[in-house]
């Protein structure tokens, strides 16, 4: 595995950070978008094609969604910073309680490499296949939201 | 044969599309088409069942088999799984032909319960983890917004919270998944099921799988969500999730993984047998002190759930046949259940127990229906229900786990207890002025509880046939990977 | 395997957005970082030499399209919750706990 890769991806999580604390949600939206091309590039450096095309898309998809979703909501994050009282003590817990099961986990474990690359072409095409299925779901999901459903006389 | 597994599929998928390219036509357009199409999986699947028991398990692949490919397999457990669904299916598309009335656009609401059962589909049908990954995707994305359906401000709350949570269970299995392809160089079950597996890996992709599904099926402490978001959902989408979409998704997975990933005696089956007792007395406790009809439910749901749980965890082959009759009684009284408070509602314009009582007089067919229903669930003989609880304590006892078998019976009684608080307070006593003009439901509402009904009270008489010819094999193949 | 450590560091920076952020987008926003950390997880255990095994690709593709397809959703919930609220603040909704 390169170099760059784990250094890419450690960008991404700033760039995720920055977008979790950024006020304008003008630049929040920039982060995010930016978070996603550094992941796709990663992706594209450690040899999953596949996967960094995905996330392109998937990235296209979020950010104008979420640009949409911006502008329907107000421009700046004006909720107070953090969440007081117990339920933040039990979400910083709970995140050093993941970082720590983390490392512990994956320290001990050795990845045999043995495993080859199977040969694509029409498997592609099949997979994919199952992808826009999961795609089409959340197509249908948005339609039915995004319209006015509901209960008559509400 | 096997052209019928992809069909299963596609008939779902098929009839999603008819409906949302017809969006604007006639309502009883739609009410046929999904119906017709829930007809039709169930007839396919009664089709399947004498090849598959006498055959062997069938199977069916898309492009190259394996997970790079679509690939569907059937034996005896997805077979039970399937008439679970389609008949639970099936039920739910007639009671909304009436119940939906009251929501607008049910073009909507169709698609995106087809798109859920042809989801659900999948899932029972894979041939290996990621074909069967898809189909939870898939079928949980069309619940989230099936949960949300009424757009009010409870319904988006209990959606988006769902929402999260699933979706960090769901994020759970797909590390789990990939974790244990990088270990074993396979995702398919039959494969799976011949590993011996050494190091550790097993254990973390294990627990990852484990806290996806536990998440899923709303196993205690991961069951936060449930409450909310089958209390709100419109009735015939409450009673699709607790009755069928939480097993297929939750504990369908469990099982396949049992003996491949969860061996019975490890430390991860503990963990297991503990949150199965959990589970099994915390809904019960909940479920006792709620006054809403459809969160005495949802609770219920989260003990009963324990109950199957326990039946895996025990991993003997009477306590698995015990946790698959559990499933199968659950499945048809929890949607009975769910059908007959969503009758009330609609009727009487409240879920409240306490201000609801006498309903057997205006509501005859929902009061008898939810009496059977009721004598199921508490375990009385000679109703189906009495049979799984047994069957799950006696195993218990014999495997040694004594304790378990305790809560359970424990756990039996509560159980008793607050669903008779639910049928009194609600059917029974007097009848309060605002109600006496309520009338029965319409018969598209309750002609599914009275078959329902019908199938808690042949399962309970016909259960030493029903298990030996359907369960048995289920049990059997659950067990393939020991 | 500290290179699969990192994918893990980002998981928790959407972890982090997950439980402890109040504004709804933050929260779905944390998500979808979530779905990224889980997606670099599985190609770095599938990776041989620079070489990503088709199954794994496969795995990691799928989390990101589900992630996102899901994260989709939540924005137009989001929206929806917005609009009967007046706020993103999950405090501000009844029953939605951390």
């Amino acid at each position: 595995m390169d170099m760059p890769v784990p250094v890419l991806l450690i960008v991404t999580a700033v760039l995720g950070l920055g977008a979790l604390e950024a006020r304008s949600m003008k630049l929040v939206r920039a982060l995010v978008a930016a978070a996603f091309v550094v992941f796709a590039a990663a992706m594209f450096v450690a040899g999953a094609t596949e996967v960094g095309v995905g996330v392109v898309v998937a990235g296209i998809i979020v950010v104008v969604l979420l640009g949409w979703g911006v502008g329907k909501t107000g421009g700046t994050d004006s909720v107070a910073a953090f969440a007081s009282g117990t339920s933040t003590l039990t979400g910083i817990v709970t995140l050093a309680a993941f970082l720590v099961a983390s490392w512990l986990a994956l320290r001990g474990l050795t990845i045999p490499a043995g495993s080859t690359a199977v040969a694509h072409s029409d498997a592609s095409l099949v997979g994919l296949l199952r992808e826009v299925l999961v795609v089409v779901a959340a197509a249908a999901a948005v339609w039915a939201m995004l319209r006015a459903t509901g209960r008559r006389g509400e | 044969m096997s052209a019928v597994l992809p069909a299963l599929v596609a008939v779902p998928l098929l009839a999603a599309l008819v409906v949302a390219v017809a969006s604007r036509g006639p309502e009883r357009f739609f009410d046929v088409v999904c119906n017709a199409a829930t007809a039709v999986i169930l007839a396919l699947a009664v089709m399947l069942v004498g090849p598959v028991l006498s055959g062997g398990p069938l199977s069916w692949a898309l492009g190259v088999s394996g997970p790079l490919g679509i690939s569907l397999s059937a034996d005896a457990l997805s077979l039970v799984m399937l008439l679970v669904v389609a008949v639970g299916s099936l039920a739910a598309s007639v009671f909304s032909v009436s119940y939906m009335t009251d929501y607008t656009s049910k073009a909507k609401y169709y698609v995106l319960f087809l798109l859920m059962v042809a989801g659900m589909n999948m899932v029972v049908l894979g041939g290996d983890l990621l074909n069967m990954y898809v189909g939870i995707e898939v079928a949980a994305i069309a619940c989230y917004a099936l949960v949300a359906y009424g757009l009010g401000k409870e319904y988006l709350e209990a959606s988006f919270r769902y929402q999260v949570l699933g979706t960090v269970g769901t994020l759970c299995l797909v590390a789990g998944i990939g974790l244990l392809y990088s270990h074993t160089g396979t995702l398919s079950l039959a494969d799976l099921g011949t590993l011996d597996d050494a190091s550790g890996v097993s254990g973390v992709a294990g627990t990852l799988l484990l806290a996806g599904l536990a998440l899923k099926a709303a196993y205690v402490p991961f069951h936060a969500w449930l409450p909310d978001a089958h209390s709100t959902a419109p009735s015939p989408v409450s009673a699709m999730l607790s009755g069928v979409f939480i097993k297929v998704v939750g504990v369908y997975g469990l099982m396949r993984l049992l003996f491949v990933v969860f061996e019975p005696g490890s430390l991860l089956a503990t963990v297991l047998l503990v949150v199965a007792a959990l589970s099994i007395i915390a809904g019960a406790l909940l479920a006792l002190v709620q006054t809403d009809m459809k969160r005495l439910l949802a609770y219920c749901t989260i003990s009963q759930m324990g109950y199957i749980l326990l039946g895996i965890a025990i991993g003997t082959p009477l306590a698995l046949v015990g946790a698959l009759f559990h499933l199968v009684n659950h499945a048809m009284f929890k949607e009975l259940f769910f059908f007959g408070a969503g009758s009330v509602e609609r009727q009487t314009g409240t879920r409240d127990i306490a201000a609801l009582g006498g309903l057997n007089s205006c509501m005859p067919v929902t009061g008898v229906t939810s009496a059977i229903g009721f004598f199921s669930v508490s375990g009385c003989p000679p109703f189906g229900g009495f049979w799984s609880k047994l069957i799950i304590i006696v195993a218990a006892v014999q495997a040694g786990q004594l304790g378990y078998g305790i809560v359970a019976a424990i756990g039996a009684i509560v159980t008793v207890s607050y669903f008779l608080k639910y049928e009194k307070g609600v059917f029974f006593g007097s009848l309060p002025g605002a109600l006496q003009s309520v009338k029965e439901s319409p018969a598209t509402m309750w002609i599914p509880m009275v078959l329902l009904a019908a199938v808690c009270v042949v399962l309970g008489i016909v259960f030493p046939w029903f298990i030996d010819y359907l369960l048995e094999p289920a049990a059997q193949a659950i067990m393939l990977g020991a | 395997m500290s290179m699969a450590f990192v994918s893990a560091v980002l998981v928790a920076v959407g972890l982090y957005g997950v439980l402890l952020k109040r504004n709804l987008l933050k929260v779905l926003i944390g998500i979808a970082l979530m779905s990224l950390g889980v997606a670099s997880f599985v190609v770095i255990a599938g990776s041989n030499a620079g070489d990503v095994d088709a199954v794994s690709q496969t795995v990691g593709l799928v989390a990101v399209i589900g992630g996102g397809s899901v994260v989709s959703l939540m924005i137009v919930t989001a929206v929806r919750l917005h609009e009967k609220y007046g706020t993103l603040d999950i405090r501000e909704m009844r029953r939605l706990k951390g």
